[in-house]
């Protein structure tokens, strides 16, 4: 699974960080960035990028993703 | 006031969440003790009306932040517990279970809570706040076939976009000319009507619910005009309210929610307040506010935590929200409780749109439905514009 965060989009709500725990953190702009891209399930990372208030997180699925 | 050496925070949502992980991270080394009537540690609310009303609810990833973070942390948590009084005069606040906590610092983010007009209060019917409310619901919407909505607003949306998602039939009944009309306007109001329509909502429009009656199983809803709605669930987004019974009686200033100034303080010495409960003095628009949205309480959470220790930046976001309905974002930046002029731009994909309010040629406001970009875009000319004026 690719992510990525646009950092034009991103308010720093972190939203992400606890949905997909472990996977997204704020940098010192309280900006997401990636971290570790496998800490949480896909699923999880789904979560957070439909749940991203001003949709910055966009997922690219691998063929193998769950 | 002298540096303080136990701040006790009232509440359990965002606020109170970064108020007091925001007290350690700027170095606070005293006593936090945070105060919470739910049972569970502090989550993220916006997904009560989202993805927990799914089946297999992210339960677990909606805590904000785990219990470990609290103790490495050394915040004391009293879940289940419910602030009853407050004597100022002697710094001490009673709580639910027979615990009186002095204080030097006394942080309210005692949120708020939904309201049911009293000719609708029925047993049995649905309202929509926390994390609880949510599991009552998510078990009705199992094998519920019909179900009326009360009120078009944010909760009202999304629970219709959650229960249309499962294949009930769902009946909208909004007071107002249009849902959403009180904050977007009517026009932009219509664009939203339009979306639950074309994902099979029956909205009423100019509809008052006058009653809710229980026939068996089943809610009759008597509306003002003389129609009825039937249904085997009903839920009631009528709104919220400052969650502040509890100060009665003392000397904080409550008025259509706690008054503080620009830097979070009430006018009681070492009072201060936060998020949904507060109504303070914005500098960027220079009057005093109160707004129901996670960002902003979030923002005030942390901002209430540097103001606790001394700090006295003034608290000026510009006010943003967001709503997904029918798998669409609907964004709000700005503050606009008036403006003379609205335009509305169609925008790819279908159904989206960006409506732009302006009050006197002034951008005041962005409004659009599946258009990040646009609301990106509103929020850095919206930043960019000078600030009103200062308090008085």
């Amino acid at each position: 699974m690719k992510i990525e965060v646009d950092e034009d989009l991103c308010i720093g709500s972190a939203n992400c960080v606890h949905l997909a725990k472990g996977v997204f953190e704020l940098d010192d702009d309280e900006i997401a960035r990636v971290a570790d891209p496998g800490a949480a399930s896909p699923e999880d990372i789904r979560l957070a990028a439909r749940s991203c208030p001003t949709a910055a997180i966009t997922v690219e699925e691998d063929d193998d993703d769950a | 006031m002298g540096a303080p050496e136990r701040i006790v925070v009232v509440g359990g949502g965002v606020a109170a969440e970064r108020c007091v992980h925001g007290l350690r991270e700027r170095g606070f080394e005293g006593a936090v003790v945070m105060v919470t009537r739910e049972d569970e540690l502090p989550y993220d609310r916006t997904l009560v009306s989202k993805d927990l009303l799914k089946d297999q609810p992210p339960v677990a990833e909606a805590i904000l932040q785990p219990a470990e973070a609290y103790a490495d942390r050394e915040i004391e948590v009293r879940a289940g517990t419910t602030a009853t009084s407050l004597d100022v005069a002697a710094r001490r606040l009673s709580l639910s279970n027979g615990e009186v906590l002095g204080y030097d610092r006394l942080v309210i983010c005692s949120g708020g809570e939904p309201v049911v007009p009293r000719a609708l209060a029925c047993s049995g019917i649905h309202v929509l706040r926390e994390m609880r409310d949510a599991e009552l619901l998510r078990a009705t919407l199992d094998g519920c076939a019909r179900m009326a909505i009360v009120g078009g607003g944010f909760i009202g949306g999304e629970v219709a976009s959650a229960a249309a998602a499962r294949g009930i039939e769902v009946t909208m009944i909004e007071a107002l000319e249009q849902p959403l009309a009180r904050v977007v306007g009517p026009e932009a109001g219509a664009r939203v009507a339009e979306l639950h329509r074309r994902n099979g909502v029956r909205v009423l429009t100019d509809a008052l619910a006058g009653a809710i009656r229980r026939d068996g199983a089943a809610f009759e809803i008597a509306l003002a005009d003389g129609r009825s709605v039937r249904a085997d669930a009903v839920l009631v987004g009528a709104g919220m309210r400052p969650a502040t019974d509890w100060l009665e009686g003392s000397p904080i200033r409550v008025d259509g929610g706690i008054v503080t100034d620009a830097a979070c303080c009430t006018e009681v010495a070492g009072v201060l307040a936060a998020g949904d409960c507060a109504r303070w003095w914005n500098p960027r628009y220079g009057e005093l506010m109160r707004v129901e949205h996670w960002d902003t309480a979030r923002r005030h959470g942390s901002a209430v935590a540097a103001a606790a220790l001394g700090d006295e930046t003034p608290f000026a976001p510009l006010p943003f929200f967001w709503s997904d309905q029918h798998g669409i974002k609907l964004q709000w930046v700005g503050y606009a409780p008036a403006w003379d002029e609205i335009e509305i731009e169609d925008a790819d994909p279908e159904p989206g749109f960006v409506a732009r309010y302006r009050r006197e040629g002034r951008l005041v406001a962005v409004f659009a439905a599946g258009q990040p970009r646009a609301i990106g875009a509103a929020r850095r000319e919206l930043q960019s514009t000078p600030m009103e004026v200062s308090q008085p």
